[in-house]
């Protein structure tokens, strides 16, 4: 380890011994044939590449601070957090990436610029150090809320579809009779945002605050950190998932009150 | 009067029935009669605008369901599914479920209405019950009374009857009779026609 004033710095032999824990884990799949050797080499040589990656792209963006870098980096982002959203259902729904996505840059998107601007007060506003940070966080977390609400919804839509249609045949308009299967939906979203908000701090150490509190951060300031973005996720996650859930019942149902299952594709497990 | 005129079926690209018409006057009953996969049940949710949009081929008193607006449409001209679905909750919530949508333009649910007509259909004090609790017949006869509380113009019954015993089957078509005298049309899918009933056999309109 090479310490420095506040941060201690990790060498490469440091990663290195860390890593050998986790061949250690490989080798205990070996030994039981758990089967997943492979799949844990494959997933740590993943990680090192992609995030060593990510550290370089984001060391040249912060030294090149302009805001169509950050815009563009943060579309980027956004863009494969709505794919990753899409393609975890269990169901596909055709049309479903404009919307989810547009849901994205108005829930994620403005509540990370109201983070760096606003609570952390990044000069300039859009300094990429703070806000792509935020929006990753908002959106690997939001996510697994946003994906839990789509796939409920959609299984609501191809399984019970006769419900849906009972509303529909008795007189209700689309919004009337995607009302319970929307409302579960969202309820299902934010279950683990709300959960992780219960049991922070309690039952675990968010890895946020972890981190800040390992390179050095006084541990009050990271609790401050920590909130933010918490509340930040959960915020962001509520409306997104609302959002992207209104948006998929109007591809899901049309215009003319109807439900459209040619729309909907049940994936291959 | 409903008013089917040349209408086509289709199922993705493929024509199921090709021209399709007859009139339908309140208080009659129509049989549609054909081989099983013909697209009779598709025909019903064809007019009810469920399947596909029946643009100007489908009327009621000259008006198309564009014009009424989609919901309304089905307020008037109300499709009865086979499978009787229920809703989550009691009976009297089932059946108070459409006053709450937009389309009821402010009618209110008659609980006393309500009661007597499932009395009249062999299910008195039932609407307390917790609706998934009914047996097959007993939710077929609420889902029917679901369907006309609302005071549909034309009811598009996709065999209502189904899950019901001769004696029961009997008495639902009795009192289905009755509702025709006050002026209910209603388009049957259903093997067994009574006597001197019209019916409309699609088998030469097959696509």
């Amino acid at each position: 380890m090479a310490e420095g004033a506040d941060v201690i710095a990790l060498s490469l032999v440091d990663l290195a011994g860390a890593a050998t824990l986790v061949l250690l884990a490989g080798v205990v799949s070996l030994l039981l044939r758990l089967g997943l050797g492979g799949q844990l080499v494959l997933g740590m040589v993943r990680a090192t590449v992609q995030l060593f990656l990510l550290g370089f792209a984001l060391r040249w963006i912060f030294a090149h601070v302009h805001w169509a870098l950050t815009g563009g980096a943060a579309l980027v982002m956004i863009s494969l957090a709505t794919r990753a959203a899409l393609q975890r259902t269990s169901h596909a729904l055709a049309g479903a990436f404009a919307g989810s996505f547009l849901t994205l840059v108005l829930t994620a998107g403005v509540f990370a610029i109201l983070g760096s601007a606003l609570f952390v007060g990044a000069d300039p506003w859009y300094h990429p150090r703070y806000l792509l940070p935020l929006l990753g966080m908002l959106l690997g977390n939001g996510l697994t809320g946003i994906s839990l609400c789509l796939d409920s919804l959609l299984v609501s839509f191809a399984d019970d579809r006769e419900r849906v249609e009972l509303e529909l045949a008795l007189g209700a308009t689309r919004w009337e009779a995607s009302r319970d299967p929307l409302r579960r939906a969202v309820r299902r979203g934010i279950v683990p945002i709300v959960n992780a908000m219960m049991v922070a701090g309690v039952v675990s150490i968010p890895g946020m605050m972890t981190g800040q509190i390992l390179s050095g951060t006084e541990p009050v300031e990271a609790v401050k950190y920590q909130l933010l973005i918490l509340f930040l996720i959960a915020g962001a996650t509520t409306l997104g998932s609302l959002g992207v859930a209104v948006f998929a019942s109007m591809r899901a149902l049309d215009e003319d009150h109807r439900l459209r299952p040619e729309r909907l594709r049940r994936r291959a497990k | 009067m409903l008013a089917v005129r040349e209408l086509d079926v289709r199922m993705g690209d493929r024509a199921l029935l090709r021209g399709v018409s007859f009139e339908l006057a309140p208080g009659e009953a129509l049989t549609l009669r054909g081989k099983s996969g013909l697209g009779k049940s598709t025909l019903l949710r064809t007019i009810a605008g469920l399947h596909a949009d029946p643009g100007d081929a489908v009327t009621l008193d000259g008006r198309s369901a564009r014009a009424f607006g989609v919901p309304a449409w089905r307020r008037r001209v109300t499709y009865l599914a086979q499978a009787p679905v229920m809703l989550e909750g009691s009976v009297r919530e089932n059946l108070a479920r459409p006053f709450t949508y937009r389309s009821a333009t402010g009618a209110a649910f008659d609980s006393a209405r309500a009661e007597q007509w499932l009395a009249e259909l062999d299910l008195p004090g039932v609407l307390d019950r917790e609706a998934a609790t009914l047996s097959g017949g007993e939710k077929q006869r609420v889902h029917l009374v679901r369907a006309l509380l609302g005071g549909p113009a034309v009811l598009l019954a996709d065999e209502p009857t189904a899950s019901l015993d001769p004696e029961g089957r009997a008495r639902l078509l009795d009192w289905l009779d009755t509702r025709r005298g006050e002026g209910l049309a209603v388009l049957f899918i259903r093997h067994d026609p009574r006597q001197g009933e019209r019916a409309l056999d699609l088998e030469a309109l097959r696509g």
